[in-house]
């Protein structure tokens, strides 16, 4: 998708498995997206060769130590499912990597690629961050800083928003933003609670999509890119499945579930701050892991089963589930010009 | 209302704009949190309130016109002082000892102070940044003296204020007063009974206040610990809105020491804050780290303005910013500074012709190059902090 290099700002949602950039021109909000991951392969004039023959983005490092090809992003996917490799991973759980040494390097690349033609001297970016875990005293100081540091290299204004406020911003406009943001990601889950634009209550799950796939991987020995690919490709959560694979991606699929709906019940029966809120309100699923078809009736049953003590006016998927995080971003950046 | 009002608009960036601008919104969350939904139509302040409001326009008829601003006076009005609305007072009595025996000063305004948990520390020196010239250093100020007052909440372990709980009371009373003179924590603690006990000299600095930040017409101080005096109540703070636990003992205690110490070290009323009001985490600019007394410290009973109206330093002058959970911890007094200072910040950016975010980074990376020159995070060199000199001395970046 074509971007302009008008826009007065950038929303960028930096998730564990995608990073996605939201801008503006005209009246239209506008994304790109690309793997937040990248595969490694020695290099070999005719590998070079063959990638720039296929306009596939790569970046050649180690001039003096051992020239390797990295392919950052999208394409990272389909190498690694050719050579059977795993992809590297910039960002594990929600924050960066921090058994990948070229964490920081790989995420601004991506991101530089992802804001090509639309940068320029101060634009306000505003990132996503995740929420702390529940019942976790995490330090999310060093990852806040560190994409702060990264964007302002690329001649940007950073601002951290809340990941599950920014789905707020995208998707609970009617409400006037009161109502639970949920994302998906694939790091974590991340909960907000809002009131008229206000995060009442924040937090994230641990268990999200890398868990389904590095548990299914497990057990069934496929790779976990591939477990992704297919997870993407065909799944559909309680259909009846007779491999293996669909059939162990269903329990992990239904333990992420329960763990979120049990989050939510603990967070917010503990919480002594919970708004006394004078009518329902809506409660909106976003991310990628939320996007198999049965993900929404799964997650409403588990939660009414649970008597969360919140009365809910809907629980409905994201317009656009991949994108609203970044939205979000976009539309907090653009109330503050 | 601020429902109703965000429903009318369409456009979404619009209508984000709207709630987070507006000021009513907060009182409006403030009610959903905590209070029932037509609290004010029961609330006599509430009306006393509303009339006086309504009142201005009538009395300011009969005023003479005042002057136009000049441009210059109003361009120097926006970085220093704004919004801090002036607390007329009659002068502050003399104060002075009279009487020091048996662990026991008595002062002219019938104030006792028990001082057998007194105790030392380093003495005070502190440093300044004077906010009406932007591109100024830190100051080392030359007095010494203090610059204002903090109050806390020691957070101990309470009983029920009761005759036949008095050996159970004193005994919490004894061990928290061990305590913190061990810890050299405050300058003063008040107890249940409204007793005034001296922990810490007030020529020294005392661990109370951590990472912090306030400032005056004039100087924005960061690090309170050696530049403002700490005075505790022996409570716990409550959440929100929620009636403080403090008996009538200790705010006529309370009210005395605050005299006393305005009077002896000419703190002017603006300066005597509560430690949410100052407590910051610069890790993730975030403020609030503290929250003792966030929403219900009884300002006006202490002999001062409701402080709680003024524009917090640390977000419109070092661009830090809040959370969900200082958002429950505070009250709604809390908020009008909170508003206040967004909208400083929101005035400033726009003078300025960048964005709030822009303004909030800038102002962040002033906190970090003057933090940068105190001397607990400059002891490789960078300046004099420790010289003598009677003039204030300006550290170099």
């Amino acid at each position: 998708m074509k971007h302009s290099n008008q826009t007065p700002a950038i929303g960028l949602d930096v998730g564990t498995s995608r990073i996605v950039a939201a801008s503006k021109a005209n009246d239209d909000f506008q994304y790109k997206s690309q793997l937040n991951a990248f595969v490694e392969v020695p290099w070999s004039k005719m590998t070079e060769a063959s990638l720039k023959r296929e306009g596939v983005p790569y970046v050649v490092a180690g001039e003096n130590t051992g020239k390797m090809i990295i392919v950052p992003g999208n394409e990272s996917s389909r190498f690694a499912d050719l050579l059977q490799t795993e992809s590297r991973r910039p960002m594990n759980r929600g924050v960066l990597n921090p058994s990948e040494p070229e964490n920081a390097a790989m995420l601004k690349q991506l991101i530089e690629n992802l804001t090509e033609g639309e940068r320029r001297h101060g634009l306000p970016v505003y990132y996503s961050v995740p929420a702390a875990s529940l019942g976790a005293e995490e330090n999310l100081t060093y990852h806040d800083a560190s994409i702060a540091q990264i964007l302002r290299e690329l001649d940007c204004e950073p601002t951290p928003i809340n990941e599950g406020l920014a789905v707020v911003f995208s998707e609970l406009e009617e409400t006037n933003y009161s109502g639970i943001g949920i994302s998906f990601g694939g790091g974590l889950v991340n909960v907000c609670l809002s009131y008229l634009a206000v995060p009442v209550l924040s937090f994230s799950v641990p268990k999200a999509g890398d868990y389904i796939d590095s548990s299914a991987a497990t057990i069934t020995g496929e790779l976990t890119t591939r477990i992704r690919l297919a997870k993407e490709e065909s799944f559909q959560i309680n259909g009846h499945y007779a491999d293996k694979l669909h059939q162990v991606l269903n329990v992990y699929y239904d333990e992420v579930i329960r763990g979120t709906v049990n989050g939510l019940k603990e967070a917010f029966a503990n919480s002594r701050n919970i708004p006394k809120m004078g009518k329902p309100i809506p409660m909106v699923l976003s991310g990628g892991t939320a996007m198999p078809k049965g993900f929404r009736d799964r997650f409403e049953k588990l939660l009414k089963e649970s008597e969360f003590p919140l009365p809910l006016s809907e629980i409905r998927m994201a317009e656009s589930p991949l994108n609203s995080t970044a939205k979000g971003a976009l539309v907090a950046a653009l109330a503050e010009l | 209302m601020i429902d109703a009002r965000a429903s009318k608009i369409e456009d979404p960036v619009a209508k984000l704009r709207f709630l987070k601008n507006t000021e009513k919104r907060v009182g409006q969350v403030e009610t959903v949190l905590g209070r029932p939904q037509y609290w004010w139509l029961r609330n006599k302040k509430f009306w006393l309130a509303l009339g006086c409001l309504l009142m201005i326009p009538t009395l300011s008829l009969f005023r003479s016109s005042a002057p136009p601003i000049p441009v210059s006076e109003m361009a120097m009005s926006l970085s220093a002082g704004r919004g801090v609305k002036p607390f007329r007072e009659g002068p502050l009595e003399k104060v002075w000892l009279i009487d020091s025996k048996n662990g026991v000063e008595t002062w002219s305004s019938g104030l006792h102070i028990e001082t057998r948990f007194s105790t030392t520390n380093r003495p005070r020196e502190y440093y300044a940044w004077n906010r009406n010239q932007p591109t100024s250093s830190l100051v080392q100020l030359a007095d010494k003296q203090a610059a204002g007052i903090v109050f806390h909440t020691t957070e101990s372990t309470l009983e029920e204020l009761e005759e036949q709980k008095m050996r159970r009371l004193k005994l919490l009373g004894e061990s928290l007063l061990q305590y913190v003179s061990k810890e050299k924590a405050y300058h003063y603690v008040i107890d249940r009974f409204g007793r005034v006990f001296r922990i810490v000299k007030e020529t020294d600095a005392a661990n109370h206040a951590g990472k912090s930040t306030w400032a005056d017409d004039k100087w924005a101080y960061i690090g309170l610990n050696d530049s403002f005096l700490a005075v505790s109540f022996e409570t716990q703070t409550r959440p929100g809105d929620e009636a403080p636990i403090i008996s009538q003992a200790q705010i006529d205690s309370g009210k005395t020491l605050t005299r006393m110490l305005r009077s002896r070290y000419n703190i002017p009323a603006a300066n005597c804050v509560t430690h949410a009001q100052v407590s910051i985490n610069p890790s993730n600019f975030q403020i609030g780290y503290h929250t003792d007394w966030a929403g219900n410290f009884p300002f006006e009973a202490m002999g001062l303005p409701d402080n709680y109206s003024q524009p917090l330093a640390s977000l419109n002058l070092f661009g830090f910013n809040y959370d969900g959970t200082f958002f429950a911890a505070t009250g709604a007094r809390m908020w009008k500074g909170v508003v206040s200072s967004e909208d400083l910040l929101r005035e400033q950016a726009r003078e300025s012709s960048i964005s709030v975010a822009q303004l909030r980074t800038q102002l962040r990376n002033h906190y970090r190059r003057l933090s940068a020159l105190l001397p607990e995070n400059n002891k490789a060199g960078g300046g004099n902090p420790n010289s003598n000199s009677s003039k204030a001395q300006e550290v170099n970046p």
